[in-house]
């Protein structure tokens, strides 16, 4: 279990940029439990070599220095991770920061984590000593506010904490979810449905949720579905954190249902376009 | 023999399918439980506390033919990790137990569901020593480098 992170990037967006912004976002996030001995190493798609140089995280220029010793190195492979110490509870636990290499980044930019020990083996442990899921809320929200005044940030588009392998599949296997556009949300409910996905197929599908969004009624029922399965909603940008075990995939479900009985009353799917088309056709004879 | 989990003796077989005999082991047993009591703790005998990261275990084993093998194990429990994370904790292991005049061979990985490219092409194998077999085979990685070399099994 480990968040992931995106962020919101385009072609002129550089690689000391990706690295500043992961660092003073993951070095907000563990600042209240004392982020300490940390520094941040290079690596080429595994960790196995002991000795590559290691780089200062405090050092106001860190993303830079790093950008420039991956571009001296030419190639794209190169990931960057940050390790360091924090304390919760006189307990010391030790949070990773793994940076993806540019060509591992599409979907997610930044990964954090702990390593096991006695009382955590994933970050997800760190709840029982903490409020965790609260301050990582807390942070984007602060975090994205803040990253209009500094040229350096990137703005965070999307956060999920989920289990290994899982982050690129259902929304209902992940444990948080936030997304800066809440439109997102749908989209991603509408790609984990089959039936939603097919009536999708000639429909731009950003603009078709857009618009079913703006229907409050639509609203109102994903609000009263996420009171009935304890998915705790919070708008603007929109933040996701079920409060018990499974609650995320009821939440889902239900919302599935939903836009599937709207959705069915404007799109077809193709077969049924078909047959639409067939009728037609016989209407006037031919 | 001494008793170690289940697991741990998957991996032993499948490095000596002929058979071997458990020498030595030390267990994290924090995480693997006190049941194995004739292995010894891991935490205890590197002198780490619940804080520190901590591999699975360390087990010396001796196949029927040959010299007696050390390896270090990191295995996957019921969630699932990343390669990444489990090779770091090997290093990190490694680092303190070389102290404590223990002669590591190798180091194990074990159930790690890999997701990155364990690609390497002729001229990394050479330079850099990773040998790399892809497919349904088992994924078998050796460093060349003289302090670890790892194995995923």
């Amino acid at each position: 279990m480990a968040i992931y992170i995106s962020l919101k990037k385009n072609e002129k967006t550089s690689l000391a940029d990706r690295i500043t912004s992961t660092i003073q976002f993951s070095k907000r996030l563990l600042s209240q439990y004392n982020f300490m001995e940390s520094s941040a190493k290079i690596y080429e798609l595994v960790r196995i070599e002991q000795d590559s140089e290691t780089f200062d995280v405090e050092d106001l220029n860190v993303g830079q220095k790093i950008a420039n010793r991956i571009a001296s190195l030419k190639r794209s492979s190169y990931g960057v991770v940050i390790n360091g110490k924090i304390y919760i509870d006189s307990k010391i636990f030790h949070p990773f920061i793994d940076i993806l290499p540019p060509n591992r980044s599409q979907y997610y930019d930044f990964i954090i984590d702990v390593y096991e020990n006695a009382y955590a083996s994933t970050l997800e442990d760190l709840n029982k000593y903490t409020n965790l899921y609260e301050r990582i809320e807390k942070i984007i929200l602060s975090y994205n506010k803040e990253y209009k005044s500094n040229k350096n940030l990137l703005e965070i588009k999307t956060a999920i904490v989920s289990d290994y392998f899982k982050q690129y599949h259902d929304i209902k296997d992940w444990t948080y979810f936030f997304s800066k556009n809440v439109e997102e949300l749908i989209l991603l409910v509408f790609f984990n449905d089959k039936d939603l996905k097919n009536r999708l197929y000639y429909a731009p599908s950003f603009n078709r949720t857009k618009t079913l969004f703006n229907f409050d009624g639509y609203r109102l029922a994903i609000a009263k579905a996420a009171q009935t399965h304890k998915v705790a909603i919070k708008t603007g940008s929109i933040s996701l954190s079920p409060q018990k075990e499974d609650a995320m995939k009821g939440f889902v479900n239900e919302i599935t249902q939903i836009t599937k009985k709207l959705i069915k009353t404007t799109n077809v799917t193709k077969e049924e376009q078909i047959e639409k088309y067939e009728k037609a056709l016989k209407e006037i004879n031919y | 023999m001494i008793k170690i989990p289940q697991k741990m003796k998957d991996v032993a077989s499948r490095i000596y399918p002929l058979g071997y005999y458990i020498m030595e082991a030390w267990i994290d047993k924090r995480e693997w439980g006190d049941q194995y009591s004739d292995a010894k703790d891991l935490r205890k005998e590197l002198s780490l506390t619940d804080n520190d990261t901590v591999c699975d275990a360390y087990i010396k084993i001796k196949p029927p033919t040959g010299n007696s093998v050390s390896i270090l194990l990191e295995i996957t429990g019921a969630r699932e990790k990343d390669i990444n994370k489990m090779l770091d904790q090997l290093k990190e292991t490694y680092k303190i137990i070389i102290t404590k005049d223990k002669d590591i061979d190798y180091s194990v990985i074990h159930g790690a569901n890999i997701q990155l490219p364990f690609k390497a092409e002729k001229s990394d194998y050479e330079n850099r020593k990773i040998l790399t077999v892809l497919g349904k085979e088992p994924k078998l990685t050796s460093s060349g480098s003289k302090s670890i070399k790892v194995f995923v099994v």
